[in-house]
């Protein structure tokens, strides 16, 4: 008879999905995905025609606009309406994985928030719906912060906002608010709201490059539990070591460039 | 041309050009996948909680053939597959449904197999189930074999 206090952690999402069956009776099956896939699809054509989201691109060029006018400089990248992503369903497991387990301290307790299953990970999550605005320079990301907060408040949203600062060199805005869907019930039978919170990440181009790079690693890593091997600021030949210090040389770099900027206005 | 399919779209709520022109840009694209003439049509439609509909996917009927396009709205992700003399198992939910009469609270789902191992799933909602009831007599049923 196994002690619940002696569970090991699963170590790959292979082993989650067995621990779900096993210890919370929850057997994740296609249904689940064909599901998942019909929700988050329902959700981005609701969102992405909606009023909030339609105001919010138009005034991105009125941002840019001003920005230019203050600063001399453009703002944004890229002019055209930023595209709405979905998350996969395999990286919606791989984060209640995440969540449920190698973050989790109270382990084999449930985290102080209850775990992220399938009947509440839509509304859990706050990452199934995102989007990126790419910015020029990095004081622009403040600067349409600010503005996105101001926006969301004329329209009675709350934003959080994180700004992010990882070791792994990563940098940029991370942005919540809540939007009301209308989707299908499990069963297909009904419709229901659901309340979810929606992403916006705003960056630098520089980094949004540096990112491509390193996705791959760090979702890699994320996705498993950590071993002491793996200290990637000492395996100085790995891509890790090299992409991840280039993210905070740029971040750097960029601060400077904005400083020297400013410093030639004034 | 989808005019043929165009009082069953409108019957569903589809009849803005937008969308009747992904369907058509679908079907063009599913006639010239399909070995043959397109027979038929159906949409998947999702219930809410006002008068309109949700579609989902889109799917085309040939004697022999089904063609499916997952969220036809926002993306092309076309498949085709054999269903003639190849079902081996079709399953129906049915809620307040006879087969005769759909109603504002109808709803149909069939899931069916194929001897290739395809699972197809359709679903319809009010009035659409009279739609899907048709499909399933039309081209699943006569198609269901008892030694795969």
């Amino acid at each position: 008879m196994t002690s619940h206090l002696t569970i090991d952690k699963p170590a790959t999402i292979e082993e989650y999905t067995h621990w779900l069956h096993d210890y919370l009776n929850i057997e994740i099956t296609y249904e689940h995905e064909n599901y998942y896939s019909t929700a988050i699809n329902q959700m981005k054509h609701q969102f992405v025609i909606s009023p909030f989201w339609r105001q919010l691109c138009k005034k991105l060029r009125e941002y840019n606009d001003s920005y230019l006018a203050d600063k001399g400089y453009q703002l944004l990248l890229d002019l055209s309406e930023p595209e709405v992503l979905t998350k996969s369903f395999m990286s919606l497991l791989g984060k209640t994985f995440r969540k449920n387990v190698i973050e989790n301290d109270d382990w084999p307790n449930e985290p102080v928030d209850g775990w992220i299953l399938p009947d509440n990970w839509l509304v859990r999550i706050n990452d199934t719906l995102r989007t990126s605005i790419i910015v020029k320079y990095l004081d622009g990301v403040q600067y349409i912060t600010n503005r996105l907060q101001t926006l969301c408040e004329q329209n009675g949203k709350i934003l959080e906002c994180r700004f992010q600062a990882r070791e792994e060199g990563y940098y940029a805005a991370h942005l919540y608010f809540r939007e009301e869907f209308e989707i299908p019930t499990f069963d297909y039978w009904d419709a229901e709201k659901v309340n979810t919170l929606v992403e916006i990440q705003i960056t630098t181009q520089v980094k949004e490059l540096i990112r491509a790079l390193l996705y791959k690693h760090y979702e890699k890593r994320r996705v498993k539990l950590p071993t002491s091997e793996e200290i990637w600021q000492w395996q100085y030949d790995s891509d890790e070591f090299a992409t991840n210090y280039l993210g905070h040389i740029i971040h750097y770099v960029e601060g400077m460039i904005v400083g020297i900027r400013e410093r030639g206005e004034s | 041309m989808i005019e043929k399919f165009k009082p069953y779209l409108e019957s569903i709520g589809i009849y803005t050009p937008k969308l009747l022109g992904i369907i058509d840009s679908i079907y063009e694209i599913s006639s010239e996948m399909c070995p043959e003439e397109i027979q038929d049509i159906f949409v998947t439609d999702l219930p809410k909680d006002d008068a309109t509909g949700a579609h989902e996917n889109l799917w085309f009927f040939s004697s022999s053939y089904i063609m499916e396009a997952k969220q036809f709205i926002n993306m092309y992700d076309l498949d085709v597959c054999r269903i003639m003399k190849a079902i081996t198992y079709y399953r129906i939910k049915l809620r307040d449904y006879d087969f005769k009469t759909a109603t504002e609270n109808s709803r149909l789902t069939v899931e069916f197999l194929t001897i290739d191992d395809i699972t197809c799933d359709l679903k319809a909602a009010k009035l659409n189930c009279n739609k899907l009831k048709d499909i399933i007599l039309k081209y699943i049923k006569p198609n269901l074999v008892s030694h795969p």
